[in-house]
């Protein structure tokens, strides 16, 4: 998932580029600073500043959305804030959301295209493994409980058959 | 370069200076100044324009040019600075340093320097730089916690320089801009110590000594800073308010009548002037606007991008262009996203220093 953001996190001006829930939580980040050492102090510093940045920017959103909810808008699929020191722009992404910030220097246009491009990515990794997903998986009635084996995992239909 | 190269410019320059004496212009005096930045002569080129800047007073081409060759000469020096940072570091190259990024608004490299400076010497002007540096933050972004850092940051050189002024005139300046007077007062106390008999600072005192009715506390002044994104002598004049009424809504007309535009909003205050909807419509729009305004700007700050200079929204409902300025604010509401113009024109809008009278006007 990591590997979807790699372009965005390449273009020079990005500063960081996140996949956040809706609520908020930050489930990929790929900061531009990111190294191999995932244990050094500068990696810890960027995973809290990243799940500050993606608390308020899912809050601001949401935020916007009850502000704009009485002239019976939708929520919008692209929010661009340009400030003084950089730009946050923040797209609709499969069940969440696509968010990048960049230098003041970039314009928040020029990530129009590798946004969706990464959006594109994601939605076409979601089918594949929605796809695998649906011809490994016993078609069973979703009513039904779940099976589990003795060591507490969910059981495949390749555990199952001897 | 070239001893031909340098002839041939000398006689250049040679009649420009005689074009500038002859029939000083905005355009001449521009053209003096772009041909010493052509020659790496920035100090000259930034002089130049300055002293056209005091003939041709806001000038957009000078103050442009005289900005920019500051920047390059700053950027030069600073270049210097940190070889001999590399070679030889020493306070005096550090205080150089901080005091050059400091002014040209590189905070936050300002603050690594500092702290860099502070970590090798231990010394209380590092901290008065790093103070400084975020103190100019705070100005900038009027971010609660960076005011809180600054405060400490200061406090923090007060004690590793104890009677100098300077931590102090800082701190005063702070709590003078956020509005905390009673804390004002006391750090004004503490300068007349350091600095007694001083008339300014007796002058200060006594019009403080008036105001102390008002019993912010810091936090709370900070509090309200954050939330109005504007500092105490940042408040706009009573008289200012109804003076570019006029102004606002033949503008507003104006882009109402470029196509795919369906609303063109002015907001300052409680008062909102709206071209397009009407009725009901016209006062929901209106007050979207304003709180996407109010929203955004504090997003910014919380998010650490300094000052909302644009915010856009794009869905199904169309665009929505919002050019947040110092005092109001600007938006577009179109079908398609605005031209450039269109979007240079709300920029201007919201920069007017003037707005509408009090009242809901829909």
């Amino acid at each position: 998932m990591k590997r979807l953001l790699e372009p965005l996190a390449q273009i020079p001006g990005v500063r960081m580029a996140l996949v956040v829930a809706h609520d908020g939580v930050p489930v990929v980040v790929k900061n531009v600073t990111d190294s191999g050492s995932d244990h050094s102090l500068e990696a810890t510093l960027a995973s809290e500043t990243a799940e500050s940045l993606s608390a308020l920017a899912a809050g601001w959103l949401g935020e916007i959305e009850r502000s704009i909810g009485p002239l019976s808008w939708n929520s919008p699929q692209r929010v661009v804030l340009r400030a003084a020191r950089g730009s946050l722009v923040m797209t609709h992404a499969p069940g969440a959301l696509l968010v990048v910030i960049a230098d003041q220097r970039m314009s928040p246009e020029e990530l129009r295209l590798p946004m969706e491009a990464a959006v594109a990515r994601m939605q076409r990794l979601l089918r594949t493994a929605q796809d695998r997903g649906g011809r490994e998986r016993p078609q069973v009635d979703p009513a039904l409980p779940a099976l589990f084996d003795p060591k507490g995992s969910a059981s495949s239909n390749a555990d199952t058959v001897s | 370069m070239s001893f031909v190269r340098r002839i041939f410019s000398g006689s250049r320059l040679r009649d420009l200076r005689q074009a500038v004496a002859e029939a000083p212009s905005p355009r001449t005096y521009a053209s003096l100044a772009g041909e010493h930045a052509r020659l790496g002569e920035m100090a000259d080129a930034a002089r130049v324009a300055s002293e056209g800047l005091e003939l041709f007073p806001g000038n957009g081409e000078l103050s442009r040019l005289a900005e920019r060759s500051r920047a390059i000469e700053a950027e030069g020096r600073t270049r210097e600075l940190y070889r001999e940072l590399r070679d030889a570091p020493r306070p005096a190259v550090w205080r150089e340093l901080c005091e050059i990024l400091t002014a040209s608004g590189r905070l936050e490299r300002a603050e690594e320097c500092a702290q860099e400076w502070f970590n090798a010497t231990g010394d209380g002007n590092a901290q008065l730089a790093r103070g400084t540096a975020r103190c100019e933050r705070f100005f900038a972004d009027k971010r609660r916690d960076d005011g809180r850092l600054a405060l400490d940051l200061i406090a923090a050189a007060e004690k590793l320089l104890p009677r100098d002024q300077r931590p102090l005139r800082i701190k005063l300046a702070l709590h003078m801009r956020i509005g905390a007077w009673n804390d004002a007062r006391r750090t004004l106390g503490q300068l007349l110590e350091v600095e007694p008999g001083d008339a300014v600072l007796e002058a200060k005192f006594r019009t403080l000594s008036t105001m102390t009715d008002q019993t912010t506390t810091i936090e709370q002044a900070l509090r309200e800073v954050e939330k109005n994104g504007r500092l105490v002598d940042e408040e706009s004049t009573p008289q200012d308010v109804s003076a570019a009424a006029g102004e606002i809504r033949p503008i507003l007309k104006q882009m109402c009548n470029e196509p795919g535009v369906r609303a063109a909003v002015y907001v300052r205050g409680a008062t909102a002037l709206v071209q397009g909807p009407r009725g009901a419509t016209a006062e929901r729009t209106a007050r979207a606007v304003r709180e996407v305004v109010q929203r955004s700007r504090t997003a910014a700050r919380r998010l650490g991008l300094g000052q909302a200079a644009e915010v856009t929204l794009e869905g199904d409902f169309g665009h929505l262009h919002v050019s947040p300025g110092e005092m109001g604010a600007s938006a577009l509401w179109s079908t398609r996203p605005p031209t450039a113009r269109l979007r240079q024109e709300l920029t201007e809008l919201a920069a007017l220093s003037g707005g509408p009278s009090k009242g809901e006007e829909a």
